[in-house]
């Protein structure tokens, strides 16, 4: 202890400066330098001769390297940072038919092959929605595609209907079967207008989830593939969200093939799957 | 004594030390509070680079400060990158997913898992498809090993599996995926992955006639690939203190640089094409050997000596090890926290730091012969700079490793050049490389048998405690080494003087 003292003194030398000020100031005081003296070529004698080198900077040098590192750090690190931001793909297609409560779209989603279109409100996938922008007050912004002339993202005034978004677009393509589309329809913002053309996976997905319910009272099966968020509700264990993420995987992926495809819902993996699966069917 | 050293530069030493803790303790940490001491740590330094007198002893301190400062701002950058994406939105749900990958390392069997490190790209889940960039390990049940260990690095692939946290954060995976079916192929490897690949099948093809543990360790030796390396010579090798000869490292390119780059010299490149075909050279064997972290930074380090030579400044190891150390951590901070990593530049910094004056000593002091000595010297300056950090895990200290790597050592770059003639070899005229495969059988036999009988020697593995505890016990032991060697050093010296 007395040793460790003596020992670390160079460092601490006020630690027990009141206790040892009487007993032996006068030879401590006057070699403090040497004493340090002593320790730097005691530690530079202990170390290999390879380590005894430079390891003195002088300014320039201390603050080029310093400074090319920090910007070397916060580009490199900032690049990290926006590579990993994530991006939805192909916005407009792979947006799940999100909900929206009283969004009028709803009433006219019919399933007709020859051509429809689409409400699509704000996404409720997770990850930023960046194609999503609500009205912008004035007008809305439709995305008009298929057999038209020239297909792409329009902005037109509220209130809007179909037929406005074909002359935008400059108009159907000649030949083009515009029968099944309503084109009296009030555009909806964010709203994709399929004309002529077959959407590919979606339409099947789409009877189960407007609101055209197809009935479907009496039995005790939860078809996959027709029930509304409301119908798989009933299934125990199933609530609002659970639901909700049934309807959005079938949006994006199509139809199920399996029962046992439920499983890759998110939510659906384990037990909760097991316990379902004898109650639903396709 | 012997050569009139020029004084060493060792300015980089403190700031990549200081690099090192900061860029640890970046990954451990929220973002946030690592961004809070950063900016303190830099908010000191400042004033010290400004205002110190110019060739003061706090300059190089207040350098340190700036550069752990800006190293723990990029580790926390890239933390919160990683947990920036969905993937570990998603993991934090547990959601199952479909991801599309690339390959980003090889497939490796453990306990009847097979784990496999990819980049996720793009994900599924929930309806959304999101593109991605998000590294993950792929964690797969092995009843379809086969599918799993066919993959090579940079192919891409499908996969249905469950996305989980991953088991460390500071590996620097943003999750786990977990996976019961095989993956689906979605596209191929790139050129020179497929180049590489085919080259492995090569050697494969080369060894296929040698007796079965020679074929099994010479692909090992060469490029690293264990895949068929039995368990009990693996323990064997690590009981010497050998198995580091078949984990891919900077020794492999050492060999390789020291067999081909005189014949290039002798082909007549000069200077700069010889740098360039050096630098080629490096990273095309590390393209080959897959690059774990010690290839990694054995090949930045041969890529700058050689920048280094071809500006026409002098080569200074320990400065080229430093700076490779630092802009690895610069670009992949989540190095600092893989053991391959950190035991690279211990060894390194043990082969560059000790060695040099224990071999001096060991043919000054004790008239031991030449090669005798470089070797001794050198295997246990790298085996004493690494076992401190190696038995935090390893629970046991290679007690006769150096005598074993004064044994083996040797036959290591014979093992390696012909191994490497031997695939070079079969992928011209498959004879040939038959013929050097059976030459280089017997360098790979003799480590076998160096390894195996070392291992017998009773006290070959002193068991240890691991983990911090270890660590400090074993430094306190090489204190007390220290000691006595000096005291042993001293009766020496007295009775002989030189």
């Amino acid at each position: 202890m007395n040793q460790n003292d003596r020992h670390w003194s160079w460092a601490t030398p006020r630690v027990d400066g009141i206790a040892a000020a009487a007993s032996a100031p006068p030879p401590l005081l006057p070699p403090v330098l040497t004493r340090r003296d002593r320790l730097k070529s005691a530690i530079v004698d202990r170390l290999p001769p390879t380590l005894r080198g430079r390891w003195a900077m002088d300014r320039t040098t201390g603050i080029v390297l310093a400074v090319s590192v920090l910007l070397g750090a916060l580009l490199i690190g900032g690049w990290a940072v926006l590579r990993a931001k994530p991006h939805e793909m192909s916005v407009a297609r792979e947006r799940p038919l999100g909900a929206v409560p009283g969004a009028p779209e709803a009433e006219s989603v019919p399933s007709i092959p020859v051509a429809t279109s689409f409400g699509s409100g704000s996404g409720s996938g997770s990850g930023a929605a960046p194609g999503s922008g609500t009205a912008s007050g004035s007008g809305v912004i439709v995305d008009v595609e298929g057999k038209v002339a020239k297909p792409g993202v329009r902005t037109l005034p509220a209130g809007s209907r179909i037929l406005d978004a074909l002359n935008a677009a400059g108009g159907a393509l000649p030949g083009t079967d515009l029968t099944a589309l309503n084109q009296a329809q009030v555009l909806v913002d964010g709203e994709q207008v399929l004309v002529g053309v077959t959407p590919p996976p979606q339409p099947s997905a789409a009877p189960g989830h407007g609101k055209g319910k197809k009935s479907r009272g009496g039995t005790e099966l939860v078809h996959l593939n027709l029930a509304t968020a409301e119908d798989l509700e009933q299934l125990p264990g199933v609530g609002p969200a659970l639901a909700e993420r049934i309807v959005d995987y079938r949006t994006a992926h199509g139809p199920f093939h399996s029962v046992d495809e439920l499983r890759q819902v998110s939510g659906f993996g384990g037990q909760r799957f097991d316990n379902l699966a004898s109650m639903v069917a396709l | 004594m012997t050569r009139a050293a020029p004084v060493p530069d060792l300015r980089l030493l403190l700031p990549v030390l200081a690099g090192w803790m900061a860029t640890r303790l970046g990954l451990t940490h929220a973002p946030t509070t690592t961004f809070a001491l950063a900016a303190g740590a830099a908010v000191i330094s400042v004033p010290i680079l400004c205002l110190a007198k110019r060739s003061s002893g706090l300059i190089p301190v207040g350098a340190a400060l700036l550069v752990a400062a800006s190293l723990a701002s990029s580790a926390a950058l890239h933390v919160y990158a990683l947990r920036l994406g969905p993937v570990s939105e998603l993991a934090a749900k547990r959601a199952h997913v479909t991801v599309t990958a690339a390959v980003t390392g090889d497939p490796k069997p453990v306990k009847g898992i097979i784990l496999l490190p990819v980049r996720i790209e793009t994900v599924s889940s929930d309806g959304a498809d999101l593109r991605v960039r998000s590294q993950a390990t792929v964690l797969a049940h092995s009843d379809s090993a086969a599918a799993w260990m066919a993959l090579l690095p940079s192919m891409h692939i499908q996969l249905t599996g469950r996305l989980v946290p991953p088991k460390d954060p500071a590996d620097g995976d943003a999750a786990t995926l977990t996976v019961n079916q095989p993956p689906h192929v979605i596209g191929g490897p790139s050129v020179i992955q497929h180049l590489a690949g085919a080259l492995r099948t090569d050697l494969h093809q080369a060894v296929a006639g040698l007796p079965p543990e020679p074929a099994a360790v010479l692909p090992a030796l060469t490029l690293g690939d264990t895949s068929a390396v039995p368990a009990t010579t693996t323990a064997d090798l690590k009981t010497a203190g050998l198995s580091y000869l078949v984990v891919v490292s900077g020794e492999n390119l050492v060999f390789l640089s020291a067999a081909v780059l005189p014949l290039a010299r002798y082909a007549g490149l000069r200077s700069h094409a010889l740098s360039v075909f050096a630098a080629v050279l490096a990273l095309g064997f590390t393209a080959l050997a897959r690059p774990g972290p010690p290839m990694v930074r054995a090949t930045v380090t041969a890529l700058l000596a050689s920048v280094a030579l071809s500006t026409g400044r002098r080569f200074r190891g320990l400065t080229a090890t430093a700076g490779a150390a630092l802009i690895l951590m610069l670009i992949d901070p989540w190095l600092a926290h893989q053991y391959g990593f950190v035991l690279s530049v211990a060894a390194t910094a043990g082969l560059l730091i000790s060695a040099p004056g224990w071999r001096d000593r060991l043919i000054a002091v004790h008239r031991v012969p030449g090669w005798i000595a470089t070797t001794a010297a050198y295997t246990a300056a790298a085996e004493i700079y690494c076992e401190p950090l190696l038995v935090t895990f390893t629970g046991s200290v290679p007690l006769y490793s150096v005598v074993s790597n004064v044994l083996a050592v040797p036959a290591a770059p014979p093992a390696t050049v012909l191994g490497i003639a031997a695939m070079a070899g079969s992928a011209a005229w498959p004879p040939s490389g038959q013929a050097a495969a059976w030459f280089a059988q017997w360098p790979t036999r003799w480590i076998c048998l160096v390894a195996h009988g070392v291992a017998r020697v009773p006290g070959a593995k002193v068991p240890w405690p691991t983990g911090l505890v270890g660590m400090f016990a074993l430094l306190s032991a090489y204190a007390i080494g220290r000691r006595l060697t000096r005291s042993l050093h001293r009766i020496h010296d007295r009775r002989s003087p030189v």
